[in-house]
């Protein structure tokens, strides 16, 4: 839990936000870039 | 037969035993490559200005007893030899690669077979062929033919080719311009005449410079004078207030080390050498790493037509016949005056018009008395037929030639010529068919067949590709106007295709309008022929003067144009036609000089000075040896559409080592110029020289995995600009700077954390923030746009920001540990400020597109100048 004045607070909330948002794009981008890797392989 | 003290058989060649016999006894023909050894590539990481700087902090660390700052600093004397070694590797066996795909070929006679093989395996005594084009892949003695043009000027300086006949020695490396030979090799590897001299080409090799070499430099220069400059001023500072100077020293070299991009080079070479690997898996083989930044720069393309825009494979379009007779008739008898196992480009397409029509057979019932093959004078063939009982005597030719063999009571000689002309304004190349009886005096004539190149099915869709990219393909042929014209509207290349014989001024076009002009007055007065006869017939003058012209030489000096004013019709035209080889020299001389980036195509012996000019020679697939050796690249598969697909990835090779000079230089003014400041300002070392050791090390992880990024195509030819990359890293440094010097006031003066904390704080924050700048600076675009990084890149990215995050948090007994809350905390104003770096950079990018602000074009000229200089 967020233990300081609001300044610090609203950083370390926004650095949930971050690390989620980091993690979420990274997951979305190697997702991603499976996929397409599997649709160039499937035969036409 | 036995030659010479060389024990071989003309007629056979080698046995393959004996060639393994002498291939154990003389080796392979190749002249061994000095290889480095492994101990002096690994060793000589630890030698230089840079690994010198790290071994002295690493002695003074010692000195002071700071052993975890001895056992750090040497990690990253290590991982910096590993990650510099692991990366010329990479650049070595990619090289390699692309060497053996380039493996020379030869044709060799051997258990009396004529096989290829590759010139390595050549021994002594081995019966090779030599054709135009090749280059003799090792000492010869010449045997059977009638003689070769070589030009050994690569090894004796001699300019002009030199005419060899049976008996002489022709030396290795040297080109075949004229002529085939069978030929003994002699000699092989060292002991050839080239082998001898092999020292001396070496030399001149490792002397050439090229223009990315020298960008490198340029950028280097520039961030270590800027972290000098401002250490410099850090010590001068520090000295005054009294600092102990083994710490000073010590911390100095540390930043030192932090802020010059030791890596740059490697980054960049390994960068494009991974690119050459992807390229080679596209059918085209990089000669010079270099060339993939020439490759992504060109704005002019001149492209041959044969074989890389046409199909170079004639095609019979619709024929023409006289009445009486059918196109199967007109196909029949052509091929029956034609000889199919020759192969001829110009028969070939006539058998296969009678298989497709399933009249193949008919043609087989007849056989061929005597033969009389085409020759450029009689410019026609002729056959003895006997069909059964039937004889004939046919022939096909050029088509005014049969018609002036054929009754002129018979046919309309008017509509004939008029169709004969019609095919020509459209491209054809037309064969006119005639018979007649072994009796008769006179032929029959009975059609014309129309042939033409027709284009590759994707060129059309290369061409509009190539016109989106920025990129102006200019179709160079040696075929006359009309076909080239033809070919460049099916294209759409456009109307402006001029003979080649108009840029060097050698053009008759004024001397047919004197003519048409002065005639008409004459026949005028003279004949008093009314105006529209003496028209008609001064018309006919002037094409004979025309034809007349044509085969004379014009004094030089007749028809001078400016060079300026050539400049201006190569860069207006769409296309060139009638040209010889040395044309594509010239016009890829007058493109440089008005400043474009040119690439050229070729295949011939003749086009090697073109390719090595042009900034971008192509080898087209085929190519003789010689035009290899002299390109940038070479094809291995036909077509315009593997040249855009590689213009496609050479731009997105620049665009990747583009973003990591964008991302180093901002780092480098980041760090050194927030931690120099800081010092001298606050009197405060924001961070310790542990922090900027370990942030270096978590920095070369991410740095390997650039050259492998999604990176977005310029729609435009790319070329360094300097300008441009300092303006983005300064401001882009500039904006590092800002944050983290507010984060110290707030940490400092806001909140009143002891200093340990903030420093651990502050390292924090650069560890996690530092790797952001790498999505600022890949792409020109909002950081959420596509394309989006490659995975390899965020994984990298993001796991050294974790391990960051985890020794700030847990310290480790490295830096003070700041727990869990402060990590989120940096998390998140690493955030802000990378949304707010992204903003600065989409600012600069709209100024300095828009030319307004500081980057209007009278601003900075002289900054510009000094930049781009390189």
């Amino acid at each position: 839990m967020c233990h300081r004045d609001l300044l610090f607070c609203i950083f370390y909330y926004l650095g949930f936000l971050s690390i989620g948002g980091v993690l979420g794009a990274g997951i979305f981008i190697i997702w991603k870039s499976l996929k397409n890797r599997k649709n160039k392989k499937r035969p036409k | 037969m036995e030659n010479f003290d060389i024990k071989t058989d003309i007629k056979k060649g080698l046995s393959s035993q004996e060639v393994e016999n002498r291939l154990r006894k003389f080796g392979l023909n190749e002249i061994p490559e000095k290889e480095e050894p492994l101990w002096h590539r690994i060793f000589r990481r630890f030698w230089g200005p840079i690994p010198w700087m790290i071994e002295i902090a690493a002695v003074l660390s010692v000195l002071v007893q700071k052993w975890e700052d001895f056992t750090i600093i040497t990690i990253l004397l290590l991982v910096n030899a590993l990650v510099d070694f692991w990366q010329e590797n990479k650049a070595l066996s990619a090289l390699k690669v692309l060497k053996q795909k380039l493996a020379k070929k030869a044709l060799v006679l051997r258990d009396g077979k004529w096989q290829e093989i590759e010139s390595k395996y050549l021994v002594p005594g081995d019966i090779i062929k030599l054709k135009i084009g090749d280059i003799i892949p090792t000492d010869v003695k010449l045997l059977e033919g009638d003689f070769i043009l070589i030009d050994q000027s690569a090894l004796t300086g001699e300019s002009l080719p030199v005419s060899k006949g049976k008996g002489d020695t022709a030396y290795s490396n040297s080109i075949v311009k004229q002529g085939e030979m069978i030929a003994v090799v002699i000699t092989t590897g060292m002991n050839t005449y080239f082998g001898k001299t092999v020292k001396l080409v070496v030399k001149a090799e490792k002397e050439e410079r090229s223009h990315f070499k020298e960008m490198v430099i340029k950028i280097g220069n520039l961030l270590i004078t800027m972290a000098l400059i401002l250490i410099f001023l850090m010590i001068l500072v520090e000295l005054k207030r009294g600092t102990n100077w083994i710490e000073l020293t010590r911390f100095s070299l540390v930043l030192l080390v932090a802020s010059i991009p030791v890596a740059l080079p490697a980054v960049l070479t390994v960068t494009m050498a991974i690119g050459a690997i992807y390229l080679a898996k596209k059918q085209v083989i990089v000669r010079r790493l270099a060339s993939i930044e020439e490759l992504a720069g060109i704005d002019i393309l001149c492209c041959d037509k044969t074989g890389t825009l046409t199909k170079n494979q004639m095609t019979i379009a619709t024929p023409f016949t006289i009445k009486d007779f059918k196109s199967e008739d007109l196909m029949f008898f052509a091929a029956l005056t034609s000889k199919e196992e020759n192969k001829d480009p110009i028969e070939t397409p006539i058998f296969d018009w009678l298989k497709e029509h399933n009249l193949y057979e008919k043609i087989k019932n007849c056989i061929q008395k005597r033969f009389i093959p085409f020759d450029p004078v009689r410019k026609r063939t002729e056959a003895w037929i006997q069909c059964g009982e039937k004889e004939w005597i046919v022939t096909k030719g050029a088509p005014q030639v049969i018609l002036k063999l054929c009754e002129a009571k018979e046919i309309d000689q008017k509509d004939i010529l008029k169709k004969i002309e019609e095919f020509a304004e459209n491209g054809f190349r037309t064969i006119g068919v005639a018979y007649k009886k072994p009796e008769e005096k006179t032929f029959h004539f009975i059609g014309l067949i129309p042939l033409f190149d027709p284009p590759r099915e994707d060129s059309k869709k290369a061409i509009e590709m190539a016109q989106n990219y920025g990129v102006e393909v200019k179709m160079v042929t040696g075929d006359n106007l009309a076909i080239a014209k033809y070919i460049a509207r099916i294209l759409g290349i456009g109307e402006k295709i001029y003979s080649a014989k108009e840029l060097k001024g050698e053009t008759y076009e004024e001397y047919a309008i004197l003519a048409k002009v002065i005639s008409k007055a004459f026949l005028k007065v003279e004949k008093n022929l009314s105006e529209e006869e003496a028209e008609k017939k001064a018309k006919k003058i002037a094409e004979l003067v025309e034809k007349e012209l044509e085969e004379k030489k014009l004094p030089i000096g007749i028809v001078k144009q400016h060079e300026s004013e050539i400049i201006k019709i190569i860069e207006e035209a769409n296309g060139f036609a009638e040209v010889f080889p040395e044309d594509k020299y010239f016009i890829v001389e007058k493109l440089q000089k008005a400043g474009h980036v040119v690439g050229m195509t070729g295949d011939g012996v003749n086009d090697a000075p073109a390719l090595r000019k042009a900034d971008a020679g192509i080898a087209v697939s085929n190519a003789t040896d010689a035009a290899r050796a002299a390109a940038s690249l070479v094809l291995l598969s036909p077509g315009l559409m593997v040249i855009i697909k590689a213009i496609r990835i050479a731009r997105q090779i620049f665009g990747r080592m583009e973003s990591y000079t964008i991302y180093r230089i901002a780092e480098t003014i980041r760090i050194a110029t927030f931690m120099v400041l800081s010092i001298v300002i606050f009197r405060f070392y924001p961070v310790t020289p542990i922090m900027i050791i370990i942030l270096a090390l978590l920095n070369d992880l991410p740095i390997l995995t650039i050259a492998y990024d999604n990176v977005s195509i310029s729609k435009k030819p790319v070329r360094w600009d300097l300008y441009e990359i300092s303006i983005m890293s300064f401001w882009l440094g500039i904006a590092g700077v800002i944050s983290s010097f507010t984060l110290y006031v707030l940490l400092k003066k806001y909140w009143n954390l002891p200093p340990d904390l903030i420093q651990s704080i502050i390292f924090a924050k650069l560890a996690v923030a530092g790797h952001g700048t790498i999505y600022n600076t890949r792409i020109k675009n909002w950081f959420w746009r596509k394309p989006w990084p490659s995975p390899i890149l965020w994984i990298a990215t993001f796991g050294t920001r974790v391990v960051g995050t985890f020794i700030a948090v847990y310290g480790f007994d490295l830096v003070t540990p700041i727990g869990w809350g402060w990590a989120l905390f940096v998390w998140g104003y690493a955030m802000i400020w990378f949304v707010f770096n992204d903003i600065v950079k989409m600012g600069v990018l709209k100024m300095y597109w828009s030319k307004k602000f500081l980057f209007s074009p009278e601003h900075f000229t002289w900054l510009k100048k000094e930049l781009n200089k390189a």
